[in-house]
């Protein structure tokens, strides 16, 4: 203000005299203020700094727990991991035991498969053929083969055989020990049913 | 007052000066181990696979089952909950709960599955805890044992190629630390440490394993039909070297070596020798051959005996004066016809051609203890050390030597490096080839086609193995029966060693095939013992692979004259 001062004197001057008068008249008076006002707004301060501080807290809190939360999740997870890829591995593993050769033959065998034969190929010029359609003379156990089918027939038969026996004998059997609580078709019914079962 | 008080407050003082200053290393120490826990992370070994990629060996996550005996308030109850999952007798397990010294104790012999750990670890039983390892398992058991050998007890190479390549297999161990609290359990998110362990490579074979299993079925067959001591079965690409089939019976089941026999642990085709008898003869002719001396048809005249230096010579059947073309010395395996030719050849040439073929050092095929065979320097050849080689007798040679002959002649001279590692790959990597196998000219493409021609006489009706012919296919091949050293520098009472080499198709062969047969004691000739086992591999790998006939004809074979 005191800088513009001097730029409107002109302006100034032409006011009426009284206006130049004024300035003579009282001052507001410097008086000392009380120093306790500053005081009453420290409390708003402190509230805000401790509020601060609790959320701090309590978000470095919640984050610890979140953490520890999160570590707990990936330490079951990872255990979790840790079985399938073993069930994986397991899974995989009684694949690659099932596909073994030995096995497959084995398998083959039991139902009745036989080796291979040799191809027929067929010149495709003029149509000869060659090779021939009969099971290999030697391609390993065929005697193996044939006794395991004797031994499963036989095997059949026998359990045939305990069948039939089992008809007869079992109904005798079951009659003589449930005959206090059950009645004859009852026995037999259930004799009849555990025919194939049992041998 | 003051006094007692200042006494107390440098006597405090003083103490926490000792633990806070002169012991602190001690007590941090101590602090760190108990809350630190430090486990060995174990390596998974590599695979060895065949050439497709099955496992031929391969190792799984497993786990041991441990005790804490002080931990352990009632063994009986203990012993009674786990027996039947551990397949122990309460009493034993009970003895060894009660124990306070088997701590950590394994309980289960072998590795148990994840799976089965589980079930062990579901009865919550205190005291019983579980140790990560893992386990090798061979999932066809018996298949290519011979090559692939067997690990030890500690998981570590103990035959085979598992030991020869331990190394690469094996990977390295990895460390963890992790701090635990105060039950021992790991404290979520406190591990400290992580040395990851590094898994061991994947090893790839050349073997195929369809191929592999036929000739070891064929082979132990015809060892238990003729009582032989041993049987082997080679099956090479000769374009490549590359081994389909190296079987041999009897053999053992990695899966439990416990109970194998020990003489059966090695592969016999690289490590045994033995003396390959008339197979050898292919040599001599080729060398003849390729020297210009002979041709197929060159006539020879042979008597019932030759005498050279001071040794009588004899063919395996007796027979008059013969008059025999080359190829009819082959067809018939006329020793004497074989004498003959060496005799135009003399024992350096036959020497170079011997060695030139690979005989007297080992083939570089790459596995464990093989054998270079005996082949006697040519200083010391005796009189009769020329008609001897010349049939075969007096070298010894092992069964890949003799496989790697024939892939010669069946290659059109030349010589492949047989080799059985088709690749390795590091965990996460590509599989990467080892260097291609070395190739050398023997004899030249002609000379090797011209054997072919002769040895395709051997499988007619009039040569030694019609046994191994294969309908629709040309086969050509060498019978072999060889006199056994009896250990005591003769021959008698050792019995023979049966051999039959072949190739098909024999005007472009694709296979090689040979099987040894060890003293067999029900029919001893080749053609009789080990061309059936030929036909029978030959033509299941002939099926497997998709090799068709060539649908040519054989050239008519001269015999006599």
């Amino acid at each position: 203000m005191s800088a513009t001062a001097p730029l409107r004197r002109p302006a100034a001057l032409r006011l009426p005299a009284p206006a130049q008068a004024k300035p003579a008249q009282p001052r507001p008076r410097l008086v000392l203020i009380s120093g306790r006002r500053p005081t009453a707004g420290r409390l708003p301060f402190l509230i805000v700094i401790g509020a601060v501080l609790a959320i701090g807290l309590v978000a470095v809190l919640m984050l610890h727990m979140v953490a520890a939360q999160d570590a707990y999740r990936a330490n079951a997870l990872q255990q979790k991991l840790a079985t399938l890829h073993n069930q994986e591995q397991e899974l995989a593993s009684q694949v690659e035991a099932d596909s073994a050769p030995s096995v497959l033959r084995h398998r083959a065998a039991a139902l009745g498969m036989r080796p291979g034969v040799v191809a027929k190929f067929h010149l495709l010029k003029d149509g000869r053929a060659v090779g021939l359609q009969t099971p290999l003379a030697y391609t390993q156990p065929a005697p193996a083969v044939t006794a395991t089918k004797a031994k499963a027939s036989n095997s059949a038969k026998s359990t045939k055989a305990a069948g039939t026996k089992a008809s007869t004998t079992k109904p005798a059997k079951h009659t003589a020990t449930t005959s206090t609580t059950k009645n004859a078709a009852g026995t037999t019914k259930t004799g009849e049913k555990k025919k194939p079962t049992k041998p | 007052m003051l006094i007692v008080a200042l006494m107390m407050m440098s006597l405090i003082g003083g103490r926490l000066l000792q633990l806070q200053g002169l012991d602190r290393q001690k007590y941090a120490a101590s602090a760190q181990s108990q809350q630190l826990h430090t486990a060995t992370l174990v390596a998974k070994r590599g695979e060895i696979t065949d050439r497709d990629g099955h496992p031929i060996a391969a190792t799984v996550n497993a786990q041991n089952i441990v005790a804490d005996p002080s931990q352990i308030s009632d063994p009986v109850a203990a012993a009674n909950d786990l027996a039947p999952l551990l397949g122990k007798p309460v009493d034993t397990l009970t003895t060894q709960l009660d124990n306070p010294l088997s701590k950590y104790a394994l309980l289960t012999p072998t590795p148990i599955t994840p799976t089965q750990a589980d079930k062990i670890m579901a009865l919550q039983v205190p005291g019983i805890t579980t140790q990560d390892t893992t386990r090798r398992i061979y999932p066809d058991g018996r298949l290519a044992s011979n090559v692939v050998g067997f690990v030890n007890a500690s998981g570590a190479g103990a035959g085979g190629l598992e030991l020869s390549f331990n190394k690469i297999l094996a990977g390295h161990n990895g460390t963890e630390s992790f701090q635990v609290g105060a039950n021992g359990q790991p404290i979520p998110d406190g591990r400290t440490s992580l040395d990851a362990a590094v898994p061991g490579s994947t090893i790839r074979l050349t073997i195929q394993r369809d191929i592999q299993f036929a000739a070891q079925q064929a082979i132990t067959h015809q060892v238990k039909a003729t009582g032989a001591l041993s049987g082997t079965v080679v099956m090479m690409n000769p374009r490549n070297g590359q081994v389909l089939a190296l079987a041999s019976a009897p053999g053992f089941n990695p899966n439990d070596i416990a109970h194998a026999n020990p003489n059966h642990l090695s592969d016999p085709a690289v490590t045994d020798g033995y003396e390959p008898g008339s197979v050898n003869k292919v040599i001599t002719m080729a060398a003849a051959l390729q020297d210009k001396l002979v041709t197929p048809l060159t006539p020879f005249v042979i008597p019932p005996s030759i005498k050279v230096a001071d040794g009588i010579f004899h063919d395996a059947e007796s027979h008059g004066t013969e008059h025999l073309t080359l190829t009819g010395i082959l067809a018939k395996s006329s020793n004497i016809g074989a004498i003959k030719v060496a005799k135009k050849l003399g024992p350096d040439r036959l020497d170079y051609y011997l060695r030139a073929f690979g005989f007297g050092r080992t083939t570089g095929i790459g596995l464990p203890g093989e054998s270079a065979g005996i082949l006697p320097p040519l200083a010391q050849w005796s009189g009769t050390t020329l008609p001897t080689l010349s049939f075969g007798q007096g070298v010894v040679v092992t069964a890949v030597q003799i496989a790697s002959v024939y892939s010669t002649l069946a290659n059109d001279g030349v010589r492949v490096t047989p080799n059985i590692i088709a690749g390795t790959a590091a965990p996460g990597q590509r599989m990467t080839a080892p260097h291609p196998p070395t190739k050398r000219r023997v004899v030249s493409a002609a000379t090797a086609r011209e054997l072919r021609d002769m040895m395709e006489a051997v499988t007619s009706d009039q040569g030694t193995a019609p046994a191994a012919r294969i309908a629709g296919y040309r086969v050509a091949g060498k019978t072999g029966t060889a006199a056994r050293s009896n250990g005591h520098g003769g021959y008698s009472g050792a019995g023979y060693t049966a051999s039959f080499v072949g190739m098909v198709p024999a005007d472009h062969p694709k296979l090689v095939c040979e099987v040894v047969l060890d003293r067999p004691l029900h029919g001893y000739f080749g053609g009789a013992v080990a061309a059936p086992v030929f036909h029978s591999v030959m033509s299941f790998a002939l099926q497997t692979l998709g090799i068709a006939p060539t649908f040519t004809k054989p050239p008519k074979a001269t015999l006599t004259w």
